[in-house]
């Protein structure tokens, strides 16, 4: 069997999948394998809320659990660590110097040391406000974001523990009443130093942390939606975003309609999407337990298929690394 | 003038010709003799089917909407462990291993109609253990904050159009999924069907949910219901699946000799799914686990294509 993975989905029943990706004459196809086997660890209470490598070798990945972290090394096949958080549930996860950095719900950022002792120490830093979502930037290793219910994006530096960018909501209005805030997802931008955020509430912003004002320098809304995830593509003025009642939006940021593109066929909430850079593909993950595949420029469905549970993350190999895989595998 | 007079003349001549090329009618083959002809065509191809019939091991699959639905890739034949361990520890997974009884409130909209009141009247009969509260103007959300504190594990919303019950809100209570239906064809309970009704804890059967959709749907129903029925009341209550309509009945059942004996009690209606949303009601805000609301004409592709 050949476990040369180019994906890894995460599921609400804890099971790490690896899905290879292949061509074939008529189109492509995605094959899975389930990695966690034991039947004590399937279970609802160990769902996956995030995936990261561990640095840019893509030996190990970083598994963010509910109540755990776990670790799993790709050339032994193996989970190595575990360890148990004391607070929240897990919401980002990366790894920078040889320490763990794993953010929770409960608005608290606890760094581990790695390789672990005996006695578990824990280093935390306080955000004061509870968090949906941690990411680190691709740029400056040092500088992290987070943003939740009520509390805007905010961007941290881990060394120094301090606030280095504050987001300002938008004008209020026309009844002067002030627009809610709930970031559901954020991502650093590959090229530049902008981040585009997401909302609970229809709104996708981009802000520019350079530049001297701090309201987003793009926004766009939505009536209805509740978007969950975002995603960067190839193309640098375009992401994707994901909507809780499973619609798929290509949102550019040149013309007069931000809302450029919809990509069909979900059924239920988006949960992840990834773009890689070099394929003409969209990748996607949703609640109603279907992996998708589609193409990014003609908008088309490809493939689909069911996986059992209820998928909730997706993490994928940059296209550098995996040249020497055959020319049939795509990735 | 001598142009139509030729062409009058031709056309005699043409009936004539016309005349002697038509066949001559038979008098001998009349209407009867055709029937009976038919008959003895029919009486060979009964034989036929007969000695057809014999040599054939399987009946034949008659051909309904049913028989020829399209596949769907969530049926499986062989539940797998992934699958099997997801219904242990999912939402229910706790109420059909018989750790908490079912505690459940119905309520209605602001000022409900007699239709839904008498509805929500008999709805409370049937289901042991369920408390009929008015909402006065408390929205959703601060009900379903009060009933978790008061350990209530479902709770029913009808929703009313028209001054008639055209939906149902179920709320699995503390953090379970919550289902909305369309509901259509209700009937009320007669003077008749009152009056047998019983306190009785009733059987429950689900039929024909074979989807995984279809499966959460009715494990969401079954828990409802407390799960050590009264056989000696021997009621019964079923929601049966076909064709993504559950149709709800209510019956008492009795042994004749041979054979069983059933008679009606208590309201009957259908229901349709509309969606079905992850975490507690949240209509704004809330995450989908499967939704028709909008893209129906992408997801109804065939008339054979079913959901649940």
């Amino acid at each position: 069997m050949n476990t040369n993975f180019s994906l890894y989905v995460g599921t609400s029943t804890g099971i790490l999948k690896g899905v290879r990706i292949e061509k074939y004459e008529n189109g492509i196809k995605a094959i899975p394998k389930n990695l966690v086997t034991n039947r004590e660890d399937i279970s609802n209470k160990n769902e996956i809320k995030c995936l990261n490598w561990n640095n840019d070798l893509y030996e190990e990945i970083l598994i963010g659990m509910k109540k755990k972290v776990q670790i799993y090394n790709t050339k032994n096949e193996q989970f190595t660590e575990n360890i148990d958080l004391p607070l929240g549930e897990c919401c980002g996860i990366f790894k920078e110097n040889e320490a763990l950095f794993v953010g929770s719900t409960s608005g608290v950022v606890y760094s581990i040391q790695m390789p672990i002792k005996e006695k578990k120490q824990f280093e935390m830093f306080k955000l004061n406000k509870p968090i949906d979502c941690m990411k680190k930037s691709s740029i400056h290793p040092n500088i992290i974001g987070t943003g939740g219910k009520n509390n805007d994006l905010k961007l941290w530096d881990i060394n120094t523990h301090q606030m280095t960018f504050i987001a300002k909501n938008i004008k209020p209005d026309e009844l002067q009443l002030p627009i809610p805030i709930w970031v559901s997802d954020l991502i650093f931008l590959r090229s530049s130093e902008k981040i585009a955020t997401c909302m609970r509430h229809g709104y996708v912003r981009l802000y520019d942390p350079l530049l001297p004002q701090r309201r987003p320098v793009f926004n766009a809304f939505q009536q209805d939606k509740v978007f969950t995830c975002i995603c960067d593509t190839p193309n640098d003025n375009q992401f994707l975003v994901g909507s809780g009642s499973g619609d798929m939006f290509l949102v550019d940021i040149r013309g007069r309609i931000p809302f450029a593109g919809k990509y069909k066929g979900f059924c239920g909430s988006i949960k992840n999407i990834i773009c890689p850079p070099t394929q003409n593909l969209i990748f996607s993950v949703s609640l109603d337990r279907h992996f998708r595949i589609h193409n990014f420029k003609t908008r088309k469905l490809l493939f689909k298929d069911y996986m059992f549970s209820r998928l909730t993350t997706l993490l994928c190999k940059e296209p550098s690394s995996t040249n020497n895989i055959s020319s049939n595998l795509l990735l | 003038m001598g142009d139509s007079l030729k062409a009058i003349i031709k056309n005699e001549e043409k009936k004539k010709v016309g005349d002697t090329l038509l066949p001559k009618f038979n008098i001998e083959k009349t209407k009867h003799i055709i029937r009976k002809e038919n008959i003895k065509r029919l009486k060979i191809k009964k034989k036929e089917k007969k000695i057809r019939k014999k040599e054939r091991t399987e009946p034949l699959v008659p051909k309904t909407i049913e028989t020829q639905r399209e596949p769907d890739t969530t049926i499986v034949a062989n539940i797998p462990e992934e699958t099997e361990r997801d219904y242990e520890t999912d939402e229910f997974g706790s109420y059909f291993a018989k750790e908490y009884e079912p505690k459940i409130l119905i309520t209605f909209s602001e000022n409900p109609v007699k239709a839904s009141r008498k509805f929500a009247i008999y709805l409370s009969k049937i289901i042991p253990n369920s408390m009929l509260i008015g909402r006065k103007k408390t929205s959703i959300k601060s009900i379903i904050k009060s009933c978790i504190r008061k350990k209530f594990t479902d709770i029913l919303v009808i929703n009313e159009d028209r001054f008639e019950p055209n939906g149902l809100l179920i709320i699995h209570l503390p953090e379970g999924p919550t289902a909305f239906f369309r509901l259509s064809n209700m009937k009320i309970c007669n003077k008749r069907q009152v009056k047998e009704l019983t306190s009785h804890r009733p059987e429950v059967i689900l039929n024909n949910f074979t989807t995984r959709l279809g499966a959460t749907v009715g494990r969401m129903l079954g828990s409802l219901f407390h799960y050590h029925p009264d056989f000696k009341g021997r009621r019964v209550v079923t929601f049966h699946n076909q064709r993504d309509y559950i149709f709800f009945r209510h019956h008492r059942y009795k042994f004749l000799k041979g054979k069983p004996a059933l008679r009606e009690l208590g309201p009957r209606f259908t229901l349709r799914l509309e969606w079905l949303q992850k975490g507690t009601f949240d209509s704004k805000c809330g995450e989908y686990d499967w939704t028709i609301f909008g893209r129906r004409h992408e997801l109804e592709t065939s008339r054979r294509k079913f959901f649940l």
